[in-house]
């Protein structure tokens, strides 16, 4: 990665442009093409956007009508009228409070622990020399190839040898570093100039005081990412939670809300209500998080 | 039947070493003593947990709390499962010897459980009873049995039977349902109508599945036919009755009486209120939905029992209560399941919740009594018949469901088809377990090897003990890892090298009944595997998904974030969120919608396409653009994933390349190629390996879209499949097994898509 002040340019056209670039001011000719640029690409991403976003409208719609309006063909927009009952219902059959407080308890607490953990090991990676690391780093890659689906049984037996079953850190503790975030994390901390760990061990930082201070505020784009997948997985698990937890004050949202659903009969509203409730909170993290894709890298890495 | 039960004792295991692996075989190993422990006139007391399934379970704590007041110093803990996922549940917890007191389990689970010897045997609590299993129906009673025990007793009843428009059949100048086949046949010739004219059916007399084993289990029952003999294991499927009966449902299809596929969004009730079909085959629980949500249609539906042929029958499922061989507390658990079967308690669940009393009794209430409809299904039930009750009826399910689909989608031959179910059959009784297994001494042999082992490795280490000295300077990269290390070695690679070790063995039903019955078999399963058609499939449609699915999503993802990082778009915010929409909408959500949008016939996409005057096409019915449609979806679906992850990587890009391309005067085009590219590339390696790895795992798509596969397994994943053997049919060693060459193949693809990044990624 270039460090190294661009060479100054010379040819006056040249300086003309750079010096347009500089202002970022808009002018006519060259910035009216961008300009249309701009609008052609709003446009595009707006039926994109639209597409994206229309089945979430449905849901929303959905669990706001009552049933006989939901199967309605052609479906129809506005719910007349509306109803919360299927919101209602939820609280009043789930003890709301218990489930959401169990779902956030856990997840933030994934969320937190294992961005600390694969960053750490993201950084190992990507930054010292040791024997065998491509190997031992090949060995991680080769595990996330294994299907879960068989390896859920081993590990709720460990779990309950373990004396964790029904309890936050049997969800929690395995959980705690992922093959996936290490690998994310890895592929970020390349491109962080060795230059800055180097200054840092010159001003007699601690080998830990590196990781925190300089090489963490430098990938919030991908610790923001990573934390956005990480919460969002954790939050919507349904099938270990299902597995492990087997009491019902324990339960996490996505489990409790299965058990309102019949073996044949879907109430589809109910369903919607559900499944917004559980959106809601990560769309809220994503909605906060997106805005440190932004940030980090762009300014320093240029220093 | 000679297989090895009861003589199970509490085995001391051998050793920790092989922790995860001893402990899925002991803990199978573990059910607590038969107790014997019959009305000792001592009042009941004490504490036990009963679990059921889905919404019923919510109403069962009203029930609780009667019998508590009946026996004060007793407590019922009831805990809700949901119906999704119940079957993995109940086999992780008797695989883990946590089972609850008492269960609900479905009529077609009981000998899957019982077949564990996890169920505990009713006779001498029935002795001494009130209850008998006379008083229930007797198709009912029949699932109470395994293998001449009982083992459960009958809670709830259903049936299928005909819901039909008896508006549109008098129209047709039908005053009754058809009460045989012949009458079937010319309800379907004189109700099949091409109202407007244009060459297309507006309205079919029928809806039949062509994956629905329990709609054809009744045709082939009335046609004499049977399927096997649950006592002899004796197949009793090659006859000129099953050919017969296969001929007829066939016959139903061919002549377009019924749609070839179903065609309904969100279930048949809205297509019938609109008169695209008029009848259809369902179970009581439809009653209500039809009362609730086609209120308009009142007065002009009825039931009707299931045409007969050579004899009457229809498929009798439910659900029975069952006491777990690891109770504390049988007498309490006895007290309860004999409770819930009172005629009069039958009848409060049933007003409560709707499900049909199996206890005939109950049926004498004039609440049930005076209703027509509840009439109908009373004259069913007492001809209604269950499945046979073998422990892999699951298998039998999947059997009969393929054959039906071949039989209907590929037209085969009746008479072919018969032969193919009684092969199968053939095939699934073998599979049988009868002897002892060579797994105990040979993971005593393990352990005792790994002490040499050990020994051999502290040798090794004392005398290179000046080179690990010598990696003190490692220090720091030793420190970071060991948590990680430790904590992926125990949760990760633990559980691993144990599904590696169970590929090699025959670890199934029969081995959480007994696990010295378990054996080591080698490279058995891989062996079965490759001379099985189904994982040939499944590999064809996996490599399909990701050969196509995943450049369109990286693709998809990569121009939404170059055009989300670009300067001159304005509201990015809205943007960004708006596309990541779909990655957190949960996938049943997600299903209920694209369903809307692919259905056959009232179809979004095809109403489009109808403007611009294309044909109707089938979408995820049609065998080949079922999986051309999952890809779609799954497009829509994923690209915000990589997308986030795109956008993180281009922020990585130093702000000062680009202005210097742009001093340059480059292109946009050239800007990309030959700077964004190049500087994103870590990022689309990354991008590239996950979306490989996750997508040679799809497995959610197929399951909720397309019922689990269909149709014609053209859209079965290798992940879906070895789910369902490995939590459907419970074949752990065979599933595992399947994981592993899955496994294998992904390896290869992944090294070589990392040899190719390599250059760049380490310079």
């Amino acid at each position: 990665m270039s460090l190294a002040p661009s060479p100054p340019v010379s040819t006056p056209a040249r300086a003309a442009v750079r010096q347009r670039v500089r202002e970022r001011e808009p002018r006519f000719g060259w910035r009216t093409r961008e300009r249309l640029f701009g609008v052609v690409l709003a446009t595009v991403m707006l039926i994109v956007v639209s597409a994206m976003i229309g089945p979430f409208i449905w849901m929303f719609v959905t669990s706001l009508k009552t049933a006989d309006q939901i199967i309605e063909t052609p479906p129809t927009l506005i719910p007349r009228p509306a109803t919360l009952q299927h919101f209602a219902r939820l609280f009043d059959e789930l003890a709301f409070l218990r489930i959401f407080l169990n779902s956030l308890i856990v997840t933030t607490s994934i969320t937190a622990v294992s961005l600390f953990f694969n960053s750490l090991g993201g950084y190992t990676f990507a930054k010292f020399n040791f024997p065998y690391k491509n190997l031992l780093f090949m060995a991680l890659i080769l595990t996330m190839m294994v299907p879960m689906q068989v390896t859920m049984l081993p590990a709720f037996l460990l779990l309950k040898e373990l004396g964790l079953l029904n309890t936050y850190l049997g969800l929690i503790l395995p959980a705690m570093s992922s093959v996936f975030g290490i690998f994310l994390m890895r592929q970020f901390i390349y491109s962080i100039p060795d230059s800055l760990i180097e200054s840092g061990r010159l001003d007699g930082c601690s080998e830990l005081r590196i990781f925190w201070s300089i090489i963490l505020p430098q990938c919030r784009p991908a610790l923001a990412a990573l934390g956005i997948f990480t919460f969002m997985a954790a939050w919507q698990d349904f099938l270990f939670p299902l597995i492990i937890l087997h009491d019902e004050s324990m339960y996490t949202l996505p489990v409790a809300l299965a058990t309102l659903s019949g073996q044949h009969a879907t109430d589809w509203g109910l369903l919607m209500a559900g499944s917004l409730v559980v959106i809601l909170p990560i769309a809220t993290v994503f909605m906060f998080m997106q805005r440190r894709f932004v940030a980090g890298i762009t300014l320093t890495g240029m220093k | 039947m000679t297989r090895l039960t009861g003589t199970t004792m509490a085995q001391d295991a051998p050793g920790r070493l092989l922790l995860v692996l001893l402990l899925a075989l002991a803990a199978a190993a573990m059910p607590a003593g038969l107790r014997a422990g019959q009305g000792t006139g001592e009042p009941l007391q004490g504490t036990i947990s009963v679990w059921a399934m889905g919404d019923e379970a919510m109403r069962l704590p009203e029930l609780a709390r009667r019998f508590e007041a009946e026996h004060p110093g007793t407590r019922i803990r009831v805990q809700a499962i949901p119906w999704t996922g119940a079957h993995q549940r109940l086999l992780t917890s008797v695989a883990g010897n946590v089972t609850p007191d008492v269960a609900q389990l479905g009529t077609t689970w009981v000998p899957e459980f019982a077949a564990m010897d996890s169920l505990l045997p009713l006779e001498q609590y029935l002795e001494g009873s009130d209850i008998s299993l006379e008083d229930f129906f007797e198709g009912s009673a029949e699932t109470a049995y395994f293998e001449g025990r009982i083992v459960s007793i009958p809670w709830y009843v259903d049936t299928r039977v005909f819901f039909y428009r008896t508006d549109l059949a008098e129209e047709a100048g039908w005053d009754h349902f058809p009460r045989t086949w012949e009458e079937l046949e010319q309800f379907g010739a004189d109700l099949t109508l091409d109202r407007t004219g244009d060459g297309r059916i507006d309205q079919y007399a029928f809806q039949l599945p062509t994956r629905g084993e329990q709609e054809l289990f009744g045709f082939i029952r009335q046609a004499g036919a049977d399927l096997l003999d649950s006592e002899t294991m004796e197949v009793l499927a090659d006859t000129p009755e099953m050919t017969e009966a296969l001929a007829f449902y066939q016959s139903l299809f061919l002549n377009n009486y019924t749609p070839w596929q179903d065609i309904a969004a969100l279930g048949p009730h809205q297509s019938m209120a609109r008169g695209l079909f008029v009848s259809f085959i369902s179970g009581p629980w439809f009653v209500g939905i039809f009362e609730r949500e086609v209120p308009q249609l009142a007065g002009r539906w009825a039931v009707a029992p299931l045409p007969g042929h050579h004899r009457e029958s229809s498929f009798l499922g439910g659900s029975n209560m069952a006491i777990f061989r690891g109770t504390r507390n049988p007498d309490l658990a006895w007290a309860f399941v004999e409770f819930l079967a009172r005629p009069e308690v039958q009848l409060q669940w049933y007003r409560e919740v709707g499900n049909l009393p199996a206890s005939r009794a109950a049926w004498e209430d004039p609440s049930l009594g005076g209703d027509e409809r509840w009439d109908v299904f009373r004259r069913q039930l007492e001809v209604a018949e269950p499945p046979p009750p073998v422990e892999f009826y699951k298998a039998i399910e999947d059997l009969l469901q393929n054959q039906q689909e071949t039989l209907i989608l590929s037209r085969r031959d009746p008479a072919e088809v018969t032969g193919n179910l009684a092969a199968g059959l053939e095939r699934l009784v073998s599979l049988r377990r009868t002897e002892e297994g060579n797994l105990a001494p040979i993971v005593q042999t393990i352990l005792w090897l790994l002490w040499p082992l050990g020994a051999a490795l502290a040798l090794v280490a004392f005398f290179k003990r000046r080179q690990i000295a010598g990696l003190g300077r490692y220090k720091t990269p030793f420190f970071f890892l060991l948590p990680i290390l430790l904590h992926l070695g125990v949760f990760l690679v633990g559980p691993i090298f144990a599904s590696l070790l169970l590929s090699f063995t025959n670890f199934d039903i029969y081995s959480l009944g007994s696990w010295e019955s378990t054996s080591f078999i080698g490279i058995d399963n891989y062996r079965l595997l490759l001379s099985d058609p189904l994982v040939g499939r499944a590999l064809i449609n996996t490599f399909y998904f990701v050969g196509i699915g995943g450049p369109l999503t990286i693709g998809v993802a990569l121009a939404l974030a170059l055009a989300l990082n670009s300067a001159v778009l304005p509201q990015k915010g809205f943007f960004r969120t708006g596309i990541f929409l779909p990655v957190v909408t949960p996938l049943v959500a997600v299903a209920v919608v694209w369903r809307w949008i692919y259905a056959p016939r009232d179809g979004i996409l095809n109403y489009l396409l109808g403007l611009v005057g294309l044909p109707e096409f089938g979408w995820l019915a049609d065998p080949n653009l079922a999986m051309p449609s999952i890809i779609a979806m799954s497009v829509w679906k994923n690209a915000g994933f990589s997308m986030v992850i795109f956008l993180a990587g281009l922020q990585a890009i130093p702000r000062n390349v680009y202005e210097a391309s742009d001093i340059d005067g480059a292109s946009r085009w050239q800007t990309f190629l030959y700077i964004t590219l190049p500087m994103l590339r870590p990022t689309l390696v990354f991008v590239i390996i996950i979306t490989t790895i996750g997508y040679m795992q799809f497995f959610a798509e197929p399951f909720i879209m397309t019922d689990q596969g269909g149709p014609e397994h053209r859209t079965l994943s290798i992940v879906l499949l070895l789910y369902q053997e490995a939590f459907d049919f419970f074949n752990i060693g065979y599933a595992s097994a399947i994981a592993y060459t899955l496994c294998v193949i992904i390896a290869a693809i992944s090294i070589i898509q990392i040899r190719f990044a390599r250059g760049e990624e380490y310079s």
